[in-house]
């Protein structure tokens, strides 16, 4: 029998796979366009033709006593009724039609000229370029603007913090919000990036250097180290080229992380999950295959990933299965050499993160998820309760079914059609752990992320994207070196081999597409409003803070009021200056506002305000109908800022003194009685060189700072205890 | 090699006189240098009038320097000159790919007479058109250039500079466009060399023809941007094409509302494209059936088909095709028609690919008698009118103004608002504080008397006056023929800024074209055309594009089609008015919810 129509079985047991895959994910689906009428109105009568083909194959296989084979041929087909169905017209689409379709027919030509010339190196070349183009087309978006959508102010914020302050975290913070524990460090991740980048943000000025450091992030180590994570699983340099260019075109949700919400402490984590998970799979599953330079690499990575905790969970399945193995290993030096590497330099900060950030009631905690919170559109904001989402903990099957479906037309559709064949292709010793690896990553970002919406779990579904270019290009290199030496010369065996490269090519154009802010998603950059309502608070603010009225959610450039306090040097106070409020939540009790204008200024007073900030209109009419008390500075929209005019700006609230100074990280003053209870917010961990601190009620719903047995004038410093202070004292 | 040099040299010079002795060659316009940094002056506004778009553009300053010593040329000098070298380049190019051995005189007679052909014809569908005569100078160089070099086996200092040179004299000359044609340049100057030639990553050339390629990208990060911020996100500046979403770059710039009017480019392009392809057919038959068909040849038939998916089809056919594929992901190529460079370089192509140059320029000749211009007629050489110089009314008009006026107009006009004054004429940019702060007021039925050309007892006339959005008036006939009247006659004469034909949440059923005209003396009702008396008509709106505003840096751009505000181009004392309806739909009525009066403040 021919070798073709032996190889007829496998290819169309792959192609009915991948057929039913496609429209078990598409749900209904239409010819071309959702204008025109339902081809198949629900995915069951869609899969039909898929199962049809797989029990022809079967046939097929039977019939011609042919080993059953999974072709990648097959299930690249597959990328044909993806090009003449609705998909590619869907919203929020990585590939985002109608005439994306037409950079398609271009690739196919291109593929159709590679691939008869064998022109492996203008791959190569393709691949280096896209990486230019993307990271070319962030910079030329940006144009000299800082990112600025959602947490990019606040991860600017914390890393300016730590450019100043580690080791020494957590500390307290005195401008903002009359004093916060300043410990997000931990949980938000920032950690890698700042260990990451030190060089860059050591040297250089973080407000012109902040953009490179997110191209670096995202153009640099992601590319790099999905390549060397290919590599390292055995691809060879131009499959773990195309690896690289696949990571970076995974999917429309990693730039939404990246870019939009600005979660960097996730991005950074999650674009070191593949090398470790490359790294680990060597180690425990052919270690004789260990080179020794690997362990620093693995020890460097593992702990730069683990300061993202939830990146932890990715591994689960590999431990579970290393279990067994474990008395083997430890007789291996280098297995103890990463295991006590990792141990010794995660242990401390884990310790201190555990006890510090409260994790353990965070996790129990009702919260809603971050893209709920992220849509400030949501009716959840505008009624002032929180979303319902948390209440439910129960795993819906139609849920489920909705975020994969979701998450796939936000996907490379070759990470999706091609996953199977890439998982065969991989090396047998590593193909249980990748397999178990990715089922685990489907589980968690369709199933548990309905249980703990907090934790945003649906994120594994994009590192299980990022994770799959390397088995998936594993299985491109594979498909387009077969046709090339296709000794049939059918055009027709070729053809799944341009469909695939074609996709290949087209993909880091629709990611540019993204990245020129073109798409559904769109993320911001700082305004000159922004800069303006800086100037503003820096002019005229005195000795005194800046009060920021009603809530603040995302209303400086799009994104969060953090470096506020940073790029104005003056203290201020808002409701929400980062991503911690679930609800709407005003600085000031609602009783406040219809009491009148005694009741604000009272609490103004206490906050010692010297400016006015509103941006809600009921805020801003009263601000401006009370023209004895406010005068009006200026507007930045959507700001409007008033100076208080019968403000007496006192840090003190009994005794006398003078605050001179405050830093990052303490308070300095100098005091003329023995005894004074200061407006800044007390902890527990705070402590003085000269005097005792103690907390004292206030009418703001804190504890006011209470100082007593002071020495007269001399210089009295307030701060937080030391690091480990804190630990011993679990956390307060 | 000295003796066809002489003779391209000469011809070409001779050739370019001529031309210049034809002062109606259309010319585009180019305006004044931009304010700011000295390299910016360098870039001036340019109303393309070929292809009816706005961009950027930056003369070359070797073309102006020998311009400036040839003033005999006249106002086009810069064009003729850069014009005369792209033609010696070409008449080079073909003298040397058709490797001349045997019989070199007449090779260079050839050559000469392919590369007039070429010029003529480019002259022909495009006038002196800065883009097209920019992008063409120095590609026939490049591509020669590159040949030379890789024939000659090996690359040393010499070819290096050469190609470079030329590559930056490419980009000078062609500015954001450059990268494209220089990708061009090598693939056409590949094709003309044996594979053994080809050059790879590691080989010299493979590096001097990524350096070369990246040196092209150079003008792209020099070129202003577009500036289309001031434009609402629904507002537009040409017709609807008819497509659901807006068209974007994936990479490069892309503007925030378009301004190429594809529609009016297809409907210029398309028979020219029809020719162009048939003679490529006829040509690649020709050397089909002499068993030489080049690889030029194939190109040249693949770009005249890409040509003509561009510009035949419908526009969500068109925008899936390669043409407009590569417009979006080239950097520079989204905001300038490929198709015109792709017609500008198909001859070239053809005559290049043709072992048979004579033969075919024959042809070529005989094709360009059949180019119609927009102006009508056949078998007429139609110099430089794609284009109608009439058609550029705006350009005419500003001619006329004193120079103060101009001042004034210039950043106005030199925008991509000039679709919108080419289309209705000058008046909205002075006007500008009028259409601003127009205030649309009720009318009550005291006031005014309508009667409208239907009668349907379900819509009432009345309904426009009701002050409730949701009664209408309509035809009651499900459609637009262009045959609709409104008549309104007013208590006393007012003055009149505009007409508000609010249609509400009817949104699909605004006019498709709207005349409004006096009517003297004025009839009690409008019964029939002969009725009517003496009729001057104030303004007409065809197609309708939407209601005119002036964007926040006073740009005039218009509103969606259902914004039926209709201005007038001056203040008007009316006493009655005739609203007709002018447009076709066949599947949509026309209703007016509201009648608003258009006073000024």
């Amino acid at each position: 029998m021919s070798r073709a129509l032996r190889h007829t079985g496998n290819v169309l047991l792959s192609f009915g796979l991948g057929l039913s895959l496609l429209t078990a994910l598409a749900g209904s689906l239409s010819f071309w366009s959702s204008e025109h009428p339902d081809l198949f109105p629900a995915a069951r009568y869609g899969m039909i033709p898929g199962v049809l083909l797989v029990a022809l194959g079967l046939l097929v296989i039977k019939s011609s006593d042919t080993q059953l084979r999974l072709s990648a041929a097959g299930f690249a087909w597959t990328l044909l009724p993806l090009f003449l169905i609705d998909w590619l017209t869907r919203s929020y689409n990585l590939f985002q039609g109608p005439f994306i379709r037409g950079e398609l027919i271009l690739g196919l030509f291109a593929a159709f000229l590679i691939l008869n010339a064998r022109g492996w190196r203008a791959l190569r070349i393709f691949s280096l370029c896209s990486l230019a183009l993307l990271a070319c087309a962030f910079l030329f978006e940006s144009q000299g603007r800082i990112l600025s959508s959602d947490d990019h102010p606040s991860f600017f914020y914390r890393l300016s913090l730590l450019k100043s302050q580690f080791p020494q975290i957590p500390f307290y913070y005195p401008y903002w919000n009359a004093g916060i524990d300043q410990r997000d460090f931990f949980a938000t991740g920032s950690l890698n990036i700042f260990l990451l980048l030190w060089p860059i943000i050591r040297f250089f000025d973080l407000a012109h250097s902040y953009n490179i450091l997110i191209a670096i992030t995202l153009f640099c180590l992601m590319p790099v180290s999905v390549y060397t994570a290919s590599r390292i699983s055995g691809g060879r340099p131009t499959a773990a080229l195309f690896s690289a260019v696949l990571a970076i075109c995974s999917s429309l949700l990693w730039y939404r992380w990246a870019l939009k919400y600005g979660t960097m402490g996730f991005v950074a984590s999650a674009s070191l999950i593949p090398l470790n998970l490359a790294l680990l799979n060597r180690l425990i599953f052919e270690p004789q295959r260990w080179n020794s330079k690997f362990t620093f690499l693995t020890i460097a990575s593992l702990c730069l990933m683990l300061l993202w905790g939830p990146s932890g969970l990715v591994f689960i399945p590999l431990a579970l299965m290393a279990a067994p193995k474990i008395p083997q290993l430890f007789k291996l030096p280098h297995f103890r050499h990463v295991a006590l590497g990792v141990l010794l330099l995660s242990l401390p900060w884990i310790t201190i993160f555990y006890s510090v950030s409260q994790v353990g009631k965070f996790v129990s905690t009702k919260r809603p998820s971050y893209e709920m919170m992220a849509d400030e559109k949501s009716p959840q904001y505008n009624q002032g309760k929180p979303s319902t989402s948390s209440d439910n903990k129960s795993v819906s099957p139609r849920q489920t079914l909705k975020v994969l479906r979701e998450t796939s037309v936000s996907t490379n559709p070759l990470l999706i059609l091609l996953l199977v064949p890439g998982l065969a292709a991989l090396r047998r010793r590593q193909r249980g752990s990748w397999v178990a690896t990715t089922v685990w990553l489907i589980v968690l970002g369709t199933t548990l992320s309905q249980v703990k919406p907090q934790l945003e779990l649906d994120r594994m579904l994009v590192i299980l994207s990022i994770c799959s270019s390397i088995p998936v290009a594993l299985a491109l290199q594979r498909l387009f070196i077969s046709s090339v030496y296709n000794r049939t010369h059918l055009f027709a065996a070729r053809l799944p081999a341009y469909f695939a490269l074609a996709f290949f090519l087209t993909g880091p154009f629709a990611t540019s597409f993204l990245l020129r802010n073109r798409g559904y998603d769109t993320y911001s950059f700082r305004t000159a409003s922004s800069e303006k309502l800086v100037q503003m608070i820096r002019d005229n603010a005195g000795d005194g803070r800046v009060v920021f009225t009603g809530f603040v959610l995302h209303d400086f450039s799009h994104g969060h009021l953090a470096p506020l306090p940073l790029l104005t040097g003056v203290p201020s106070v808002a409701s929400s200056p980062f991503h911690d409020q679930w609800s709407y939540k005003e600085l000031f009790p609602s009783e406040a506002f219809s009491q009148g204008v005694g009741a604000v200024e009272k609490l103004l007073d206490l906050y010692n305000s010297t400016l006015v900030v509103g941006h809600e209109e009921r805020w801003v009419n009263f601000l401006r109908e009370n023209k004895d008390h406010y005068a009006l500075v200026g507007e930045a929209l959507p700001f409007t800022v008033f100076r208080r005019k019968q403000a007496n700006p006192s840090y003190f609230v009994q005794g006398q003194g003078q605050i001179l100074k405050q830093n990052d990280n303490s308070i300095e003053l100098t005091l003329s009685s023995a005894e004074a209870v200061l407006k800044f917010r007390y902890f527990p961990f705070l402590r003085s060189n000269l005097c005792n601190v103690q907390g004292v009620p206030s009418e703001l719903g804190f504890q006011f700072i209470k100082l007593s047995a002071c020495p007269l004038n001399e210089t009295i410093k307030i701060e937080s205890c030391g690091t480990w202070c804190r630990v011993l004292q679990g956390g307060s | 090699m000295a003796v066809p040099v002489i003779i391209f040299v000469l011809c070409a010079l001779l050739f370019e006189a001529l031309l210049a002795l034809f002062p109606t060659f259309n010319a585009d316009n180019l305006g004044p240098g931009m304010p700011g940094l000295e390299f910016a002056r360098a870039w001036r506004p340019l109303i393309n009038t070929s292809s009816n778009s706005f961009l950027y553009w930056r003369p070359d300053f070797l073309h102006s320097l020998i311009a400036t010593n040839l003033p005999w040329l006249g106002q086009n000098s810069e064009l003729i000159v850069a014009s005369a070298l792209g033609t010696i380049g070409a008449a080079l190019l073909f003298y040397i790919v058709g490797d001349p051995k045997e019989r070199p005189l007449r090779a260079a007679l050839q050559s000469t007479c392919a590369a007039l052909v070429w010029t003529l014809t480019l002259r022909t569908l495009f006038g002196f058109d800065h883009v097209i005569i920019g992008c063409m100078t120095w590609l026939p160089w490049l591509v020669l250039g590159v040949v030379w070099s890789l024939r000659r086996g090996s690359l040393n200092t010499s070819s290096f500079i050469v190609i470079l040179f030329l590559t930056w004299r490419l980009a000078s000359s062609a500015n954001q466009l450059a990268f494209g044609l220089a990708i061009l340049a090598w693939v056409l100057a590949l094709a003309c060399c044996d594979r053994h030639l080809w050059p790879t990553a590691n080989s010299r050339a493979g590096i001097l023809m990524l350096i070369s390629l990246a040196l092209s990208l150079l003008p792209l990060a020099q070129a202003p941007y577009v500036n289309t911020q001031g434009f609402p996100v629904d507002s537009h500046l040409v017709s609807h094409d008819g497509l659901p979403a807006m068209v974007r770059a994936l990479v490069g710039e892309s503007p925030r509302i378009p301004f190429i009017n594809r529609l009016w480019l297809k409907e210029s392009l398309k028979d020219c494209s029809v020719i162009f392809f048939a003679l490529s057919a006829i040509a690649f038959y020709l050397c089909h059936r002499r068993r030489a068909v080049s690889k030029l040849m194939w190109y040249a038939l693949g770009l005249a088909l890409i040509i003509l998916f561009d510009t035949l089809p419908i526009e969500h056919v068109a925008q899936i095709a390669p043409l407009a594929a590569l417009g979006r992901i080239i950097p520079g190529y989204f905001l300038y028609p490929c198709a015109y460079l792709g017609l500008a370089t198909l001859p070239l192509l053809l005559l290049l690919a043709s072992p048979q140059r004579a033969l075919l320029s024959t042809i070529c000749l005989g094709a360009l008698a059949l180019v119609p211009p927009t102006s009508g007629g056949y078998m007429q050489l139609a110099l430089g009118k794609l284009v109608d110089l009439a058609s550029q009314r705006a350009l005419a008009e500003y001619s006329l103004l004193n120079a103060s006026e101009q001042q004034t107009l210039q950043p106005v006009i030199y925008s991509p608002s000039y679709t919108i004054l080419n289309a209705i004429g000058l008046w909205p940019a002075f006007e500008q504080d009028r259409i601003k702060h127009t205030d649309f007021m009720p009318v009550r039925a005291e006031e005014v008397s309508i009667t409208a050309s239907t009668t349907d007892p379900r819509y009432s006339t009345s309904a426009m006056l009701d002050r409730d959005e949701a009664t209408r008036w309509a035809t009651g006939r499900a459609s637009q023929h262009g045959d609709e009247w409104i008549y309104i006659k007013f208590a006393k004469p007012i003055q009149l800024s505009a007409l508000e034909l609010d249609v509400a949440g009817y949104f699909t059923d605004f006019p498709r074209g709207v005349r409004l005209s006096a009517l003297t003396p004025c009839p009690e009702a409008n019964l029939s055309p002969e009725a009517r008396g003496n009729v001057h008509e104030l303004v007409h709106y065809w197609p309708w594009e939407g209601a005119l505003e002036i964007s926040k840096f006073g740009f005039p751009y218009f509103q969606p089609q259902h914004q039926v505000r209709i201005f007038l181009p001056k203040v008007e004392t009316i006493e009655c008015l005739l609203v007709e309806q002018t447009g076709f739909a066949p599947q949509h009525d026309w209703s007016v919810a509201e009648l608003r009066l258009g006073l000024v403040q």
